[in-house]
């Protein structure tokens, strides 16, 4: 099925969402828009009383802007200098009669006339509403400036023309501080949206703005108005003979995008043409199925996109809107299913509960999913090369079961122990588990990376995710090269070397994936012989051996192990020596870990065969050698074991 | 089916159009192959005015996957670039059954209608992978032509199920095929069923959209082509004047 034709379904599935306004954490309010309707920000607020006076206005603060308004195709595409009108609500050069009379510019002259034609002709019909009638009457009156002056929102100098724009000179001229209208309004004054309100019988009343009765009015009017005026033909999304359009929404990624999906403004681009002379003659699409399905779309991004840079990214069913996200990690995939309610989501001390309880979450998500009927998953990306135009760059549909299969083994396969701070707890924490994309894509190429090298990285990283495809190699080569300078990393998480901690963990998991046909175990390997696992398990027993001496002489330097990581995996043979010669002086003198240790890394050395003790550079595998080393040396640090070990050395 | 060739075509790129991208130009494509699209390659296997191609059905071979590429088309009213997003399919390969008949309308070539000859032809062509160069869907995705039997090896698709694609564009009817003098648009509802996709005739689509007026080229001998001998009086005249 086509991804518009899906978009339009989950519209139809979800149509009675039309007009419910929700909220996504702090951000703005939202809803399903209706069609034939546009959102818009309004600055002024008129209120009227049920006689269709003005009672009182108010200057809109920005975050209550938000304003549904019946807009009519002409209007809700129009730009520059064209006429067209929407309806009910709109800019003060539309909506106020008497704009001209406070020097309004000539060629806004005509804008009213539209607006007032539009507004008699539905308030006559029969498909009027009473808060059409009262707005009409009002507008009809043509004193809305007049009114607006006078209730001191807006101003007009002594030449009684209106103030389009505020300077710093008037706060002396008219002896008042910069009033709020010229505060929201962006351009001039006469530019400011005006919407009209009216004085409720009921508390339960809406505004005319998320009315839904006036909605419906609204688009049987306009139905019935484009069975007169609009062509009908053949639809080739819903394969219908339904009333088209050549007009398609915009604003599909945020209020100020003007990018569209659907575009046919190049008539000298030649996009089309070569055997047609019209875009209708390449494609016909239905009015309501495009503006349903624009509307589906916009109200997805709107509710569970997910953003980087211009780019969006939208994971959504068909039959209901489901909100999963590809990009979570492990923790935040556990904490949107269980809620809130994190204490479900305690990890024991290994941290090895919690990717059992990911697959678990999942395996219910799943059992869900086909209770409440979701057979389809699409994954769907968006962005615009140019200003214009937005296109599709990532599309996927998938059967709901695949794509939690897919899901799971993308969880399974690239985990690793995972250090994050808990900004709710304030504490550091540790788990094992899958790293959010967002921390995938910072670790490989820092905080400073240019933002469209990101989202690249997030469109590429959505394959392997979603569709089991391998890890680029580039990009494990690209972190696992930042790991290796530990002292190029912010010194915060916490102890050893900061941030460093976190990508080398990142790295791990990415390298687990990238080697995932060899089942490399989270737990330390001891049967394995491979050179680089080796090393790096070499460098990981310096690194504690050192850090743990350090920390007795209450000393904050950073270890050898830590400062020559990159020459180390440049030429292993060669820095071993070195570091080893520094490990010298604890060796002789003995403390209670010494012992431990210094047998650990002859060990280690016995498995290195003769000819693998050479200065070749290693590969990434040697990073999960030290992390399960290090790791394990952490863990296990039992005094019990350690009394055990010095009671019987000659066991080993 | 008599007249019928079987090959398989795959390449490492498709791009079939949907037609709702296509007029903007940030063009997108569709899952599945269109008759037309199929019958252009089956046309560059071979192809004479004589006859007429057919899809009969196409086997989807890969799991139908889309890569996105940023691309640079130049403009068409001047030397400029501009920037685009183009989805296109990621290593597609089909397998093809198509068969021809003879094109009725063209009765000045009904001495041409020998079946034996053209099927053979064809045959022989598919055996050598086309004639002219295959695309599939668009001119830079390189497509490649097998012999291939119908239904051998596994498709990612065998045993999958239904797929329904809802309305989707079948092809056009020219007026040199159809007789009529318009140009028409057929829009049908595919179904892939494990990986097979049956066409229906064109003349069974249940949706026609006429688009505009336009006739059938008239071909005139001496005005607008050649004969083969004069053709060969031309380019070997030392041959001729032996």
């Amino acid at each position: 099925m086509s991804w518009m034709k899906h978009l339009y379904d989950v519209y139809e599935n979800n149509d009675e969402k039309v007009g419910d306004f929700e909220q996504r954490g702090e951000g703005q309010r939202f809803t399903l828009l209706p069609v034939s309707h546009v959102t818009q920000s309004a600055q002024i607020e008129v209120v009227l009383d049920r006689e269709g006076n003005f009672f009182k206005a108010t200057v809109v603060p920005k975050e209550k802007a938000r304003t549904i308004v019946p807009a009519t195709l002409d209007s809700a595409n129009r730009a520059g200098s064209t006429v067209a009108a929407h309806f009910l609500h709109d800019k003060l050069f539309y909506v106020a009669a008497d704009y001209m009379k406070y020097g309004g510019e000539e060629k806004r002259s005509q804008n009213y006339l539209s607006y007032i034609g539009q507004m008699r002709d539905w308030a006559a019909s029969e498909f009027t509403h009473s808060k059409v009638t009262h707005i009409y009457n009002y507008v009809k009156k043509g004193t809305l400036i007049e009114d607006l002056v006078e209730e001191k929102i807006l101003f007009i100098d002594e030449d009684n023309k209106l103030i389009e724009k505020w300077t710093s000179q008037d706060d002396k001229k008219y002896g008042i501080e910069k009033p709020d209208i010229y505060k929201v309004v962006t351009g001039q004054s006469s530019e400011a949206l005006v919407r009209f309100n009216i004085l409720s019988e009921t508390p339960d009343d809406p505004p005319p703005w998320e009315d839904k009765t006036l909605f419906q009015a609204f688009q049987k009017y306009l139905e019935n108005k484009m069975k007169e005026t609009a062509e009908s033909g053949y639809c080739y999304i819903s394969g219908k003979f339904l009333p088209l359009t050549e007009r398609h929404g915009s604003r599909l990624r945020n209020a100020g995008d003007m990018s569209k999906l659907i575009s046919s403004n190049d008539k000298r681009g030649f996009t089309y043409r070569g055997r047609f002379d019209q875009p209708s003659q390449a494609v016909q699409i239905g009015y309501d199925v495009s503006q349903k399905a624009h509307n589906a779309l916009r109200w997805l991004i709107q509710r569970q996109g997910y953003r980087a840079d211009t780019r969006n990214f939208v994971t959504f069913g068909v039959e209901k809107p489901v909100d999963v996200q590809v990009f979570d990690g492990s923790t935040d995939l556990l904490a949107s299913f269980y809620g809130v309610d994190s204490t479900k989501i305690e990890q024991d001390e290994t941290g090895l509960v919690i990717a059992e309880q990911v697959q678990q979450a999942l395996k219910g998500k799943k059992h869900n999913f086909q209770l409440e009927g979701i057979k389809n998953i699409l994954v769907m990306a968006v962005d615009a090369a140019t200003t214009g135009r937005l296109a599709i760059i990532y599309y996927q549909e998938l059967d709901s079961k695949l794509f939690l299969n897919r899901l799971a083994h993308w969880h399974d396969t690239c985990k690793w122990h995972q250090v994050y701070f808990d900004s709710s707890r304030r504490k550091i924490t540790y788990n094992v588990g899958t790293p959010s994309t967002y921390h995938i894509v910072e670790s490989v190429y820092g905080e400073r990376a240019d933002e469209k090298v990101k989202k690249e990285l997030y469109t590429r990283l959505l394959p392997c995710i979603v569709d089991e495809a391998p890890i680029p190699k580039d990009v494990v080569r690209s972190i696992f090269n930042r790991v290796k300078n530990p002292m190029s990393f912010n010194k915060d998480l916490s102890n050893p070397i900061g941030e460093w901690q976190r990508t080398l963990h990142i790295a791990c998991a990415l390298i687990r994936k990238q080697y995932e046909k060899e089942e490399i175990d989270m737990a330390l390997e001891l049967k394995n012989r491979e050179r680089d696992y080796l090393f790096g398990r070499l460098l990981g027993v310096a690194e504690v051996f050192e850090a743990e001496e350090l920390k007795q002489k209450n000393d904050a330097r950073a270890t050898n192990a830590a400062r020559y990581f990159n020459a180390f995996s440049q030429h292993p043979a060669r820095v071993w020596l070195t570091i080893q010669k520094q490990l010298h002086p604890y060796k002789v003198r003995p403390s209670k870990f010494s012992r431990r240790y210094i047998k650990l890394l002859q060990e280690i050395e016995d498995h290195i065969k003769i000819e693998d003790m050479n200065n070749t550079a290693l590969g990434p595998l040697f990073l999960i050698g030290y992390s399960s080393q290090v790791r394990d040396l952490y863990t296990k640090k039992d005094r019990k074991e350690e009394k055990n070990d010095d009671a019987h050395p000659e066991q080993n | 089916m008599r007249n019928q060739i079987e090959f398989i075509v795959y390449g490492k790129y498709g791009l079939f159009t949907d037609p709702i991208t296509k007029i903007g130009g940030e063009k997108f494509t569709y899952q599945i192959p269109t008759h037309q699209a199929l019958k252009g390659i089956v046309e560059s296997i071979y192809w004479k005015p004589t006859i007429v191609w057919f899809i009969d059905e196409v086997r989807v071979m890969n799991a139908i996957q889309t890569e996105v590429k940023g691309v640079r088309p130049t403009k068409y009213q001047d030397s400029s670039n501009e920037l685009a997003y183009y989805t296109y399919l990621r290593n597609p390969a089909y397998q093809v059954r198509a068969h021809f008949e003879f094109n009725e309308f063209r009765e000045d070539l009904a001495y041409d209608r020998n079946e034996h000859k053209h099927h053979n032809i064809a045959k022989r062509s598919v055996k050598r992978g086309g004639r002219r160069d295959i695309f599939l869907g668009s001119r830079d995705c390189q497509g490649y032509v097998e012999e291939c039997e119908f239904g051998s090896g596994t498709s990612f698709y065998d045993g999958y199920g239904e797929i329904s694609f809802g309305p989707m564009f079948h092809g056009f009817n020219y007026p040199d095929e159809s007789g009529r003098n318009e140009l028409e648009a057929r829009i049908w509802n595919p179904v892939m069923k494990d990986g097979v996709i049956l066409f229906d005739r064109p003349e069974e689509c249940p949706i026609v959209r006429p688009i505009k007026k336009q006739s059938s080229k008239a071909f005139a001998l001496g005005e607008n082509f050649k004969s083969v001998e004069e053709e060969y009086y031309e380019v070997f005249p030392e041959e001729v004047n032996k």
